[in-house]
């Protein structure tokens, strides 16, 4: 009678234990860390903070790693698993927010650089005005307003490109287009100078 | 045999039935590949660090192919009851995964530090190139699609510089190949421009020898306007006595064709009469007996074979006047001195002196060289 019992608390106990011990696959943790990336992606991380983003898979694929770990044992338990996609879902939001301000500071450089290239080009095209021209009124400098017509172009092109999304590209060209120009004035200011220093004579 | 003794036995041999039931399911449940698939993970990583999947793009995909393989198999193995399971597929799919993130890693660092090397290299001759020929582009009056090449080429440097200084190697080989492409053809077609023309240089330095003897002759003065260093040479008797700047017409390479064409002309003139301020706006003049017999010569032929239009003229009113020191190329043809030269030049020349416009008294190998 009393071996009866103790064998059947001894059974109980065992069960529960065996009960206990089997904790149920995170899924929902799961759904939510691998869409929390995919919006990250769809952010442009992977080209805006690539390290951040390449941070952020790897995380990810720790989670899963440890997941197929507890489901190869008898006894899973997946408590460390389910608090590490927590954190992914939680770090999926931070390089998300990171991507869109390296954006918002990509657009704001891109602007900048655009509006002091225009600048530039008003002074130039001003002071090409200034320039002396030829007997019969044709000015001498078309060099200038060809390389100045190739300039703008770019400029355009620099829009276009931050228009469909390609800000590091965009940020290139108007960078380049800002070097022409500024090149261009500093030319027209020695001529300039020396046409009116000549004129003073 | 008593009651307690066959309980021994039952209880003993129910013992070790556990017990070697246990060693066996011990024994055939595997180790999970975790270490396999962290390794394998961590080379890709590794990888990835130094743009693998753009510099060894095939062996990158494979290691991440590998990997993802790896790990839907052990998924699979997983569903399966424990001691069914066999994790040797899961670690030979792990293995190859690090295996190719490994041949990755190390291809793109040479291929990477090879391409920097190369790139860098590139730049820094087609800069080099730019600061050796643009000073003498910009003088030449070259076709206004030649400066747009050449501007273009020059942009897209400037932009391949931009993208070298973010490190993406990769994405600025095809600008670099525009950039030099027009950069260069431009300057190709600036040299064959000044190549052409400096066929003309041994009439050139005859012409001008001829003008200083005829001086020294006639005890004299003659005056010899070298176009390309923009230098007005004085005579008298043969010595040289003075040297001023001169500005030319825009399209100042070669002869006068037309009128109109903003082309200062080459050749044997001579000064038909003197203009003060009253009579000219550029300050003092003097009026050049262009067109001479050469031009008009040359203004029939190019009528004739077409390369004229029946429409021109041949032009007139080349002068030697003042209102000069603007920095450039300005006039219509004329030859522009600033207003103290010319004061100076007025004094001492008379009609009928001579004066010798040439393309340029330095070879042009001198010219590049400098």
């Amino acid at each position: 009678m009393k071996s009866r019992l103790f064998i059947g608390v001894l059974a109980l106990v065992g069960f529960t234990m065996f009960a206990t011990s089997c904790e149920k696959l995170p899924q929902a943790e799961l759904d939510a860390a691998n869409a929390a990336v995919e919006t990250t992606k769809a952010s442009q991380a992977d080209i805006y903070v690539p390290e951040a983003f390449a941070a952020l898979q790897d995380s990810l694929k720790v989670a899963n790693e440890n997941i197929e770990l507890q489901k190869s044992k008898l006894f899973k338990k997946f408590t460390v698993a389910k608090n590490q996609l927590i954190a992914v879902s939680a770090l999926a939001v931070t390089v998300k927010d990171a991507s869109e301000a390296r954006k918002v500071e990509l657009n704001a450089e891109i602007q900048a650089t655009i509006d002091t290239t225009k600048a530039l080009i008003a002074e130039n095209n001003e002071l090409m005005k200034k320039a002396p021209k030829g007997k019969e009124g044709k000015a001498a400098l078309e060099q200038m307003k060809s390389e100045i017509a190739v300039i703008e172009a770019s400029l355009t092109e620099a829009s276009n490109l931050q228009a469909s999304g390609n800000l590091l590209g965009a940020v290139d060209k108007a960078k380049a287009a800002n070097a022409k120009a500024t090149e261009i004035n500093t030319e027209l200011k020695e001529v300039t100078a020396k046409y009116t220093k000549g004129k003073k004579k | 045999m008593s009651k307690p003794k066959w309980r021994i036995i039952i209880y003993g041999s129910s013992s070790l039935l556990i017990v070697l039931l246990s060693i066996w399911v011990i024994t055939r449940i595997q180790n999970p590949p975790l270490p396999d698939l962290i390794t394998a993970r961590k080379a890709i990583t590794k990888a990835k660090k130094i743009n693998a999947e753009v510099y060894a793009k095939s062996d990158f995909q494979k290691a991440e192919d590998f990997y993802r393989s790896a790990m839907r198999m052990w998924r699979r193995e997983n569903l399966k009851f424990i001691l069914n399971r066999d994790y040797s597929e899961v670690i030979k799919s792990a293995g190859k995964s690090k295996t190719h993130a490994t041949k990755a890693y190390n291809s793109s660092l040479v291929d990477k530090r090879n391409l920097k090397d190369k790139l860098a290299m590139q730049i820094a001759e087609l800069k080099e190139a730019v600061k050796k020929n643009q000073p003498l582009f910009n003088k030449l009056p070259v076709p206004t699609e030649i400066v747009k090449q050449n501007s273009q080429g020059q942009l897209m440097l400037f932009e391949a510089e931009s993208t070298f200084n973010r490190g993406k190697y990769k994405d600025l080989e095809g600008k670099l190949v525009f950039a030099e492409k027009n950069i260069q053809n431009s300057y190709h077609f600036a040299n064959q421009l000044l190549i052409d023309y400096f066929a003309m240089y041994p009439r050139w330095v005859k012409q001008a020898e001829q003008t200083r003897i005829q001086s020294k002759k006639n005890n004299s003065y003659a005056i010899v306007i070298d176009k390309f260093s923009r230098t007005c040479f004085v005579y008298n008797k043969g010595e040289l006595k003075n040297i001023f700047d001169v500005e030319l017409g825009k399209n100042w390479i070669g002869g006068k064709l037309y009128s109109g064409d903003q082309a200062t002309p080459e050749g044997q003139y001579f000064i038909v009469s003197k203009k003060d301020s009253r009579k000219t706006k550029y300050y003092k003049a003097l009026l050049l007996d262009y067109p001479n017999e050469d031009d008009k010569a040359r203004f029939k032929n190019g009528k004739d074979n077409g390369t004229l239009q029946l429409s021109s003229k041949i032009g007139n009113l080349i002068e030697i006047h003042g209102d000069g020191g603007k920095g450039l190329d300005w006039t219509n043809g004329c030859i522009a001195l600033q207003n103290k030269d010319i004061d100076t030049l007025f004094k001492i020349v008379e009609e009928n002196t001579p004066v010798t416009i040439v393309g340029s008294l330095k070879p042009l190998k001198e010219i590049l060289n400098d």
